[in-house]
């Protein structure tokens, strides 16, 4: 039996934040270091993180998914691998667009390729750049990966992520679908209308992907 | 001999409350030990109520965690961020299988209580196709009972559990005692009047479940959530927590330990009986040694084997009870596999409130009275369901935008599986030893699993297919998904055998109560006793077995003939 010490990322943070406060270094020094081992998005990811999903789900009557924090989910849930993100997308698809001269992202490293293909659908800065110009390239974006052959596209990942992030926050699960933890009965057969609402608590999409 | 309890009952799953509850029931004073830690009805179900947006990972469970610590656990449906907690860690708790074979998924839950937390529910009877089959077609060996000899212990097994089903009159799926059944939804109800007025040898009926429609003995009905492996605080399925346990504890006659891992079975070769357990204490870390006039295994079907082979003696130096030498041999899993996903247009105007939690089965129709499906031998049959779908459906197509979410407001398409289950043939190559050359935690040597489906098993799923695809085409479906070969061994969660039932000692571990053959004293009542698999889910006739054993084994000892 072998026994390996590790620091694992509450400790890293933790050790981060008392140098912090001992040396009265400012915060951003966890962020980089965590940033620098792969476990978090960069500012800049994030502020590129948050003008996405909301193109993806924006508000209407009911909140957008910036407003319910699914950019912070999404870089979350990329660090852990959710929805496959931590295996290698499109590896097995060498036509797949990618980083030049770069193994195929996992992981964080799919903001990498997120930016770049928005650089090249011509997005310009994302601090600044309207909304509709951030839409017509995920719309592009989408298309493409959503094309015959295009399977493992980061893309289906990253729009997964944010479909899973937006209807399990309290918004989308409840406002924008419905929430019944208890039905207490069941219905086998009900009139459906193109006004009738979805459940978000029929755990389907959770049970099945 | 004095003995510290009459019965001890290792394993407080599905069978182990059984055991633990008619052995009280019956005036003896019982040990129930459990590997696993403590869970106590309602309060212990911690997840049972949150809500996805207060979860860590909103329910879909840390990826990362669950590549390195639940490697195989994560496979299993029922298992995600709330359920977690219900079954084992696979980094902690690991075990061989044979390479060069196909591996096998062991999915498993450690904890009072068992499995019968996160199971599927669904109660089946077997019938004398199923009883018959070993001696009609040569594999394996004759079971030595048959249907007329637990049709009382079903009956008593349903009306305490709580299944409801509708009462159908199909000779390979005999009817039992239910609660009123669960109703079709539109979608169902259409595609049934397809296949029965297509078909006169296939109906389609609700699946029988342990999930109750009328209260019972302080139970709930179903609430309709479906999340059951959460563990669920109305007590509307069947648990060990929510049934059996209590029954036995109102007794004053049982003993519970938990944190307790059984390393043997002891065994007097003067008297030839089994004399207790030896378990190690996890919180405590010592071994404690009991003793009992009889001893009870229900710590379910593969570790029920790896206990036995690892209780070594002089008498018995290839295992207790296993002078045959067929113990471990003759694992069985169900072959199953998705024989058809199919999109059923033209419904859209229809849909139902609440989370039905059960399916629905087209009862084996296959190689009953006549060899009709020539290319492989016994049968399968179906469970699936009609459900529409929900915002998933967003991640598998094109949109983004106001649109996207305009449209995922709605609920989505209609889709039908159907999921077969074939029967898995009894063979003697597919087999549990003992892997000398790898330890756990406590040096115990680890279980080995050797499993594979065969030609028959890939020639049943072959069939199911064609004859899903064919049905669903006939209701009008659109088929978009269609699997012909099994899933690996274990997805079936149906793990059984090992231990036989059977009538000759040489060719069988257990005989016709469930009791060893070479110790008269031993009992072995959870999957490891099956002779054969039928293909419906087998854990409705543990139970009625082990009723059935827990009746036998008092008379006996009352009688004082063990």
């Amino acid at each position: 039996m072998s026994s390996e010490v590790t620091l694992d990322r509450r400790q890293l943070i933790g050790s981060a934040a008392l140098l912090a406060a001992l040396i009265g270094a400012p915060l951003y020094i966890k962020l980089h270091e965590d940033a620098r081992d792969g476990r978090t998005a960069t500012p800049d990811q994030m502020v590129m993180l948050r003008r996405v999903v909301e193109a993806v789900i924006p508000r209407t009557d009911t909140p957008g998914a910036a407003e319910v924090g699914v950019d912070g989910f999404v870089a979350l849930g990329l660090a852990h691998g959710l929805e496959g993100t931590l295996a290698p997308s499109g590896s097995s698809q060498p036509n797949l667009p990618r980083l030049k001269g770069r193994p195929a992202p996992a992981g964080l490293d799919l903001l990498d390729w997120l930016s770049e293909q928005l650089q090249r659908e011509g997005v310009g800065d994302v601090v600044t750049t309207t909304d509709a110009v951030i839409e017509r390239a995920l719309t592009t974006i989408d298309a493409a990966a959503f094309a015959k052959g295009q399977e493992a596209s980061p893309w289906r990942k990253l729009k997964a992520l944010i479909l899973l992030g937006y209807y399990t926050s309290e918004a989308g699960a409840t406002r924008e679908l419905r929430y019944e933890l208890v039905p207490g009965r069941w219905d086998a057969d009900l009139p459906a209308t193109p006004a009738t609402r979805g459940w978000s608590s029929d755990w389907t999409a959770l049970t099945f992907g | 001999m004095t003995t510290e309890f009459d019965a001890i009952v290792v394993g407080s799953g599905i069978t182990g409350g059984w055991a633990a509850k008619e052995l009280t029931e019956a005036g003896l004073k019982v040990l129930l030990v459990e590997r696993g830690r403590n869970i106590t009805h309602g309060e212990d179900y911690k997840t049972e109520t949150v809500p996805p947006w207060e979860m860590p990972f909103r329910g879909a469970g840390d990826a990362e965690l669950y590549a390195r610590d639940y490697a195989t656990q994560r496979g299993n449906r029922a298992f995600d961020e709330w359920t977690q907690n219900h079954f084992v860690n696979d980094r902690e708790n690991p075990y061989s299988t044979a390479p060069g074979r196909e591996g096998f998924m062991w999915w498993r839950s450690y904890q009072l209580g068992g499995r019968s937390l996160t199971w599927g529910r669904q109660s089946y009877r077997w019938s004398d196709y199923d009883f018959g089959a070993n001696k009609a077609d040569g594999h394996g060996v004759d079971w030595p009972i048959r249907y007329a000899d637990l049709a009382p212990w079903y009956d008593h097994v349903e009306r305490f559990i709580g299944v409801s089903g509708s009462v159908e009159g199909i000779p390979s799926l005999p009817d039992g005692q239910y609660q009123p059944p669960m109703a079709l939804n539109f979608v169902e109800k259409h595609i049934k009047t397809k296949i029965e007025s297509t078909y006169a040898d296939r109906k389609l009926v609700i699946g029988r479940t342990a999930n109750m429609t009328e209260g019972k003995d302080g139970r709930s009905p179903c609430q309709y959530r479906s999340i059951c492996a959460r563990g669920c605080s109305f007590g509307a399925y069947f648990s060990t927590q929510s049934s059996t346990l209590p029954a036995a504890k109102v007794t004053g006659l049982l003993t519970v330990v938990t944190d307790a891992i059984v390393e043997r079975v002891e065994h007097d070769p003067v008297t030839n009986r089994a004399t207790g357990v030896v378990y190690y204490d996890t919180a405590k870390r010592q071994r404690v040694k009991v003793t009992a006039r009889l001893v009870f295994l229900n710590a379910g079907a593969f570790n029920t084997n790896h206990l036995m082979l690892r209780s070594t003696s002089e008498a018995f130096p290839n295992g207790i009870a296993n002078r045959s030498g067929i113990l471990g041999t003759h694992i069985m899993d169900h072959p199953n596999t998705l024989s058809v996903m199919a999109i059923m247009p033209g419904f859209e105007g229809h849909t139902t409130f609440g989370n039905r939690p059960t399916g629905i089965i087209i009862p084996r129709f296959r190689n009953l009275d006549t060899q009709d499906a020539p290319s492989f031998k016994r049968g399968y049959f179906y469970m699936g369901g009609a459900l529409r779908g929900a915002w998933g459906d967003g991640k598998r197509e094109a949109g983004i935008g106001r649109a996207l979410k305009a449209k995922l407001r709605s609920p989505q398409v209609w889709r039908m599986v159907l999921i077969a289950y074939a029967e898995s043939m009894p063979r003697a190559s597919n087999r549990l030893t003992v892997d000398a050359s790898r330890r756990d935690a406590l040096d115990q040597p680890l279980l080995k699993i050797d499993f594979a489906h065969g030609a028959n098993e890939r020639a049943a799923m072959a069939d199911a297919a064609a004859q899903a695809r064919e049905m669903m085409i006939g209701a009008g479906g659109i088929v978009v998904a269609s699997l012909d070969q099994p899933a690996p061994g274990g997805t079936a969660i149906h793990e059984m055998g090992g231990a036989r039932m059977g009538w000759d000692p040489a060719t069988s571990v257990l005989d016709r109560y469930s009791r060893a053959h070479d110790v008269p004293n031993l009992f072995v009542t959870d999957g490891a006793q099956m002779t054969s698999s039928a293909c419906q889910n087998p854990s409705l006739t543990y139970m009625a077995l082990t009723a059935r054993a827990c009746s036998n084994a008092v008379s006996m000892l009352k009688e004082g003939s063990i």
